[in-house]
């Protein structure tokens, strides 16, 4: 259509153009090689997006990966997801980023695992840069402080939304009820660290294993 | 030069050591660089933080992009960023490689069967502790309200929340 309009000549050109752009283009050759780029540049452009917006810290990155990779790209599964959590928790380090490496590797080993976490850290890094060189005022600025009063909500509401997502994917069982309950006492009650919770759960995580091992046999 | 091995050395320690997070990593910068090293007055610690948490993105990263950028300018920042996700970002690559190779261990299977529940809780008491801080007045209550309604009823991107309630928010404050 766009030929007739453009001219004989330079349809002819055009059409030679395309031809030569599609055989030079070695990526039509190596199709694996381009599927693998796509998805590390993909990995790459989500973790760049859910980097710039996660306000108020690393949990308020689980319901962005959760639109992001469960919902939209079906990346990761619900319930691989909560694992990938407990790993994310369960290391030290910015859980942003612990979840942004654990994600990429589960897509794509460990360059999805450089591509994800570049990801996450450039518009921090970039914003930051920005704000210290020319906002040195930046946090008692008037628009940002209304911003920011009514965005924390905004956080709180979607971390409340993604735990209960989560709290969905598990079942109903008195396991986990039990579990749940006793990790909120000792959590809220006793302010017990959340490393040391987790830690306690992993070792009655393998001790189970034992006993019963040992019932069985 | 030395000053940045010490910038490094200070982030990569921060992030071994920091379980759960950037709020755990602040106080552990904050003696380093404060007490330790007097690179940083605490008043201009203060305003980091603060700039850290208003920010987009993780806390123990803007914090250490923004503490070795007062130090040593943008190298600072870089090796500082650099240094705190290094240690994290090699365990998660292991840690994700044996949980590949023994995801039918029932080992792994039962520690991970404990650990969902739990996470589930730490979700939900991260968004307690969030809670406590951004609850001023009725304002941010209805606000919560809405976002909750928008949520549970609605399949509105997080993103589209964030961005509507940010602009709300210039003009209601």
């Amino acid at each position: 259509m766009a030929c007739y309009i453009v001219g004989s000549v330079d349809c002819k050109t055009m059409l030679y153009m395309k031809g030569v752009l599609e055989m030079s283009n070695i990526s039509l050759y190596l199709p694996k090689v381009k599927d693998d780029t796509r998805k590390l540049t993909e990995l790459f452009l989500v973790f760049l997006e859910i980097g710039a917006f996660t306000l108020g810290g690393g949990f308020a990155m689980i319901p962005l990966i959760q639109k992001e990779l469960v919902e939209k790209k079906h990346w990761v599964e619900e319930e691989e997801f909560l694992d990938e959590i407990a790993i994310a928790q369960s290391v030290p380090g910015a859980i942003a980023v612990n979840t942004a490496a654990i994600t990429g590797h589960k897509v794509r080993g460990w360059p999805g695992a450089f591509a994800a976490t570049l990801g996450v850290m450039i518009p921090s890094f970039s914003i930051i840069i920005l704000v210290a060189l020319f906002l040195n005022n930046f946090a008692s600025l008037a628009i940002t402080q209304a911003i920011f009063r009514a965005i924390r909500p905004v956080v709180v509401a979607l971390i409340t939304y993604s735990a209960y997502k989560c709290w969905n994917t598990i079942s109903i069982s008195r396991f986990n009820i039990t579990i749940e309950v006793v990790s909120l006492l000792s959590l809220l009650v006793l302010n017990a660290p959340p490393a040391i919770v987790i830690l306690v759960a992993i070792l009655f995580g393998i001790i189970r294993k034992v006993k019963i091992h040992g019932n069985t046999n | 030069m030395g000053i940045l091995i010490n910038l490094f050395l200070t982030f990569l320690r921060v992030g071994a050591l920091a379980f759960g997070g950037g709020f755990a990593a602040i106080p552990m910068i904050q003696s380093d660089v404060v007490a330790t090293y007097g690179w940083i007055s605490s008043h201009e610690f203060a305003n980091i933080m603060a700039v850290a948490s208003m920010t987009p993105g993780p806390i123990a990263i803007n914090s250490a992009t923004y503490v070795g950028f007062k130090i040593y300018g943008i190298l600072g920042g870089l090796i500082a960023t650099f240094g705190v996700v290094l240690v994290s970002f090699i365990l998660i690559g292991i840690i994700a490689g044996i949980m590949t190779k023994f995801s039918n261990n029932k080992y792994v299977n039962s520690v991970l069967e404990v650990l969902r529940p739990v996470i589930v809780v730490l979700i939900l008491v991260a968004a307690i502790n969030t809670g406590h801080s951004a609850f001023v007045d009725y304002r941010e209550i209805l606000i919560f309200g809405a976002a909750i309604f928008l949520l549970f009823k609605t399949k509105i991107h997080p993103i589209a929340l964030i961005t509507s309630f940010g602009l709300l928010g210039i003009i209601i404050y």
